[in-house]
């Protein structure tokens, strides 16, 4: 990983002087995770697909601004996020976003394991911000801090809605009773 | 006993130190090592959702979809364009003059001459944005034509060549059929002429 942010760091020096192709390799580099965090995020693969490229031009013409090239992964995702949540607010003017049913049925149809179905119907039972920072967390791998940077909250309201999601998704897919007959079948 | 959170273990970032004396909790705690588990069996749930590949690649910058136009290339400053800016020049000198004449009173009477002034001014600056727009259509369209007559030019030798080669097959195909006729005439005759030669020499030995 260390490897990867001096490149990261490299690449983002060398565009920041113009050279497009080393911002090219940035997307490369990038854009499957980009792409990701918007579907989960969205539920459609157009509009994460749509959104991911805007994401990569305005994070293009506003790379001169990025002062510390060591946060270019919480400042990319902040205009993912960013712009993730202008969608919505433009479809869903409601100020929380849910799951509809739909998104769950192409979920489904994406991952037709017994495991994906579960995980799908799990997550549908959160709310926007919980699920997003669980996309943070358990998909993306980010550190509280880069979170709380991505969505522009304190690392407490960070923690607290992972901690409030996982309860949830707890439930669902780690039982307590499926927990304790894994254990017992460890020990025999 | 209070526990302390155990979920740090997981997604925390805690210093060695820190995570060793809650694995020795965990260790000895029967409901902190379910809560764990449970923890663990979530986020590997979670985790064997596999992530997508992008449905199509991520234009890049330099991609020729991000060239910029013509129009955009009149202006080096990355605005609305020259045209634009120069349109806001002339508009805002119109207006200036405006307020100059009232303010003034030198044209005062006749601002109604200075608002139609204006209108010119954007009038002709809308002729001139369409005479450059038509004029671009036009060589484009020149060229397109002269394009296409091109490719027809070259079909249409190519066709009136087959045409010439079919045609000089078939006049020699003509010319050996009339050939084969005039042998096959000659064959005729001259047996016709062997019969009439044999006739009397058979009617006279009789």
């Amino acid at each position: 990983m260390i490897f990867r942010e001096v490149e990261d760091r490299d690449l983002i020096k060398r565009a920041k002087k113009g050279e497009v192709d080393a911002f090219n390799a940035l997307v490369s580099r990038w854009e499957k995770r980009v792409f990701n965090y918007l579907y989960k995020l969205l539920n459609r693969r157009e509009d994460a697909q749509d959104v991911a490229q805007e994401v990569f031009l305005k994070a293009y013409q506003n790379l001169r601004k990025l002062e510390d090239a060591g946060k270019f992964t919480s400042w990319l995702f902040r205009i993912a996020h960013n712009e993730a949540y202008s969608l919505l607010r433009r479809s869903r003017p409601e100020d929380e976003f849910v799951m509809d049913p739909a998104s769950g049925d192409t979920l489904r149809r994406l991952y037709p394991s017994e495991t994906a179905l579960a995980v799908a119907s799990a997550m549908e039972r959160l709310t926007g911000e919980q699920r997003e920072v669980v996309v943070l967390k358990v998909y993306q791998g980010f550190k509280f801090e880069e979170i709380a940077e991505v969505l522009d909250q304190p690392v407490s309201t960070v923690k607290s809605r992972l901690y409030t999601a996982l309860d949830v998704l707890k439930d669902v897919l780690a039982p307590i009773e499926r927990v304790a007959e894994r254990r017992s079948g460890d020990r025999s | 006993m209070t526990c302390p959170d155990v979920r740090a273990l997981l997604f925390d970032n805690l210093p060695e130190p820190e995570k060793e004396r809650l694995r020795a909790h965990v260790s000895g705690c029967e409901a902190c090592r379910v809560e764990t588990e449970r923890l663990k069996a979530t986020t590997q749930a979670l985790r064997s959702v596999p992530d997508e590949e992008p449905p199509v690649r991520i234009r890049f910058v330099s991609d020729r979809v991000f060239e910029p136009s013509w129009w955009q290339r009149l202006n080096p400053f990355g605005g609305p364009g020259l045209l634009a800016h120069a349109a806001l020049a002339i508009s805002t000198l119109a207006a200036a003059a405006i307020i100059i004449s009232t303010q003034w009173g030198g044209f005062a009477a006749r601002p109604a001459a200075n608002v139609r002034a204006v209108q010119v001014d954007q009038a002709a600056f809308d002729q001139k944005v369409q005479q450059s727009v038509d004029a671009r259509l036009n060589v484009a369209v020149a060229q397109a034509v002269r394009e296409a007559e091109a490719r027809q030019d070259v079909k249409f030798r190519g066709m009136l060549a087959e045409y010439h080669k079919q045609q000089q097959q078939d006049e020699e195909k003509l010319v050996h059929q009339v050939e084969a006729a005039w042998r096959y005439e000659d064959q005729l005759k001259t047996r016709a002429l062997y019969a009439a030669l044999e006739k009397p020499a058979n009617g006279a030995g009789q």
